[in-house]
């Protein structure tokens, strides 16, 4: 039996991953503890393990976009994070003495604690945000983010300069995607790739099921929580490109944004996701690696307009697999997303390239493998 | 040479299908270029002014303020520094 103190990101997409991690864990016989906020790890991660609390420093969302957005995450985010919550992160080692730090790559801070304690410790990639190291082209970019890290170390009180790459453990890395989806992107050797670690949710009994037509294809449309101000044109030119087509599609948008929608199209300010997924021919979305995870772990082909973030890095992924195309969200038009629409829905290759990526999901393992991991990493660490 | 921020403006048009680009038109900052549009353009510079103009080798020995702020005029002084060489 091991130990293993998660340090996570008040964010749900990169807490609810995490969490199924956790919970393999408990399942094998492991303890779980965690540094974060009650208020905001309790109700993703249930009642069974202790929480160590960091303070919860809330993750606006962010307006910028393009390389403007990597500066705020790293100036306004990453940096400041770190620095309220190290204190916390080393009150849950010396509280719970951890065998094992399981780190988010963002919560530099706990990079910093684990080495501060001579800790082993997992770095954990709940995105795909700096995975594939995207600045590697950028080289001065690069440097800048290198830079923040050793103000991150420097700060956190450690002398000289961080002995390698902070978002990289030297010991493991675990992301949840697969091979079928990185391609040929470089990764570090100590990487294990589990797929994802889907969670299960409460189920939506008010969601209209009788609406849903089953001799038609039928079409969700998602583009975020984070995003919902920048998506009004966006859901216009959807809706344009729907209108003349033989299909049902199910739109999550908030409440008036969409005024008098066609008949064929269902708009929901909430919708099951995963209950709908095996009924779905295609998803159209932001390109969050939840959704990215959660249709093709259906085999169900996208198509993807990035917003920001690690979303261009998913759609160039999603689209070099075959599994779905990549469009503008910008400068899609609605002809363009009608043209798409129709060649996803009637291209059999489509499907046929999600049902490949599918298999490389199971194969993986999702959770259940990223707790072995963990577990074995510990044990290694208790031998030495 | 004045008439160079006006063509760059055009390709950077036909590269995003956007209308109202000027010289302060700000590719990363204002416009979200993407890594593929980006592509596009340099291509697009390189076959009207030659291999020289190469874009994307520019950007890349830029640090990240001057990517945000890098404008249509910002691009044509690159491709004038190229062309006097």
């Amino acid at each position: 039996m091991s130990r293993f103190l998660f340090v996570s990101l008040p964010l749900t997409g990169h807490v609810n991953p995490m969490a199924a991690v956790a919970h393999a864990l408990t399942d094998r016989g492991h303890e779980v503890a965690w540094a974060g906020s009650e208020a905001f790890l309790r109700p993703l991660i249930g009642a069974g393990h202790p929480i160590y609390q960091i303070p919860l420093r809330a993750h606006r969302g962010q307006r910028e976009r393009g390389l403007e957005a990597t500066k705020s995450r790293w100036e306004g985010y990453i940096v400041p994070h770190a620095k309220v919550t190290q204190k916390g992160i080393e009150a849950g080692v010396s509280g719970f003495s951890p065998d094992v730090l399981v780190v988010d790559q963002h919560a530099v801070a706990g990079a910093v604690v684990a080495h501060k304690n001579g800790l082993t410790w997992a770095s954990i990639a709940p995105t795909t945000m700096e995975l594939t190291r995207p600045f590697a082209a950028l080289p001065k970019v690069e440097a800048w983010i290198q830079e923040k890290l050793a103000a991150i170390w420097t700060t956190g009180g450690m002398p000289g300069s961080p002995p390698h790459d902070l978002r990289f453990s030297p010991h493991l890395l675990i992301a949840f995607t697969s091979t079928t989806l990185t391609g040929s992107a470089p990764l570090p050797e100590n990487t294990k790739l589990v797929g994802p670690a889907i969670t299960e949710r409460p189920k939506d009994p008010a969601f209209p099921w009788d609406w849903i037509d089953p001799r038609r294809q039928l079409v969700l449309v998602t583009v975020g929580t984070l995003s919902m101000d920048l998506a009004e044109s966006f859901y216009g030119k959807v809706v344009e490109a729907l209108k003349p087509m033989n299909v049902q599609a199910i739109v999550v948008a908030p409440d008036g944004v969409i005024p008098d929608p066609p008949e064929h199209v269902l708009v929901r300010s909430r919708v099951p996701v995963l209950e709908l997924m095996p009924r779905l021919s295609v998803v159209v979305s932001h390109g969050g690696l939840n959704t990215v995870c959660e249709a093709l772990w259906h085999g169900v082909p996208l198509i993807i307009a990035p917003i920001k973030g690690d979303q261009p890095i998913n759609a160039e992924q999603v689209a070099a697999a075959g599994a779905g195309v990549r469009v503008s969200f910008d400068r899609v038009s609605s002809g363009q997303l009608h043209d798409t629409l129709l060649k996803v829905l009637t291209d059999p290759a489509y499907r046929a390239a999600a049902q490949r990526v599918s298999d490389s999901f199971a194969d993986a393992g999702g959770a259940a493998a990223a707790a072995v991991h963990l577990e074995q990493l510990a044990s290694q660490q208790n031998e030495d | 040479m004045t008439e160079l921020p006006g063509e760059i403006a055009i390709l950077v048009q036909q590269v995003t299908g956007e209308s109202g680009i000027g010289p302060q038109t700000r590719l990363d900052g204002d416009l979200l270029l993407d890594s593929i549009e980006l592509a596009a353009l340099s291509r697009l510079l390189q076959e009207r002014y030659g291999e020289e103009a190469d874009l994307l080798r520019h950007v890349a020995s830029l640090d990240i303020d001057e990517i945000i702020n890098l404008s249509v005029a910002g691009v044509a002084r690159f491709v004038e520094e190229r062309e006097q060489r």
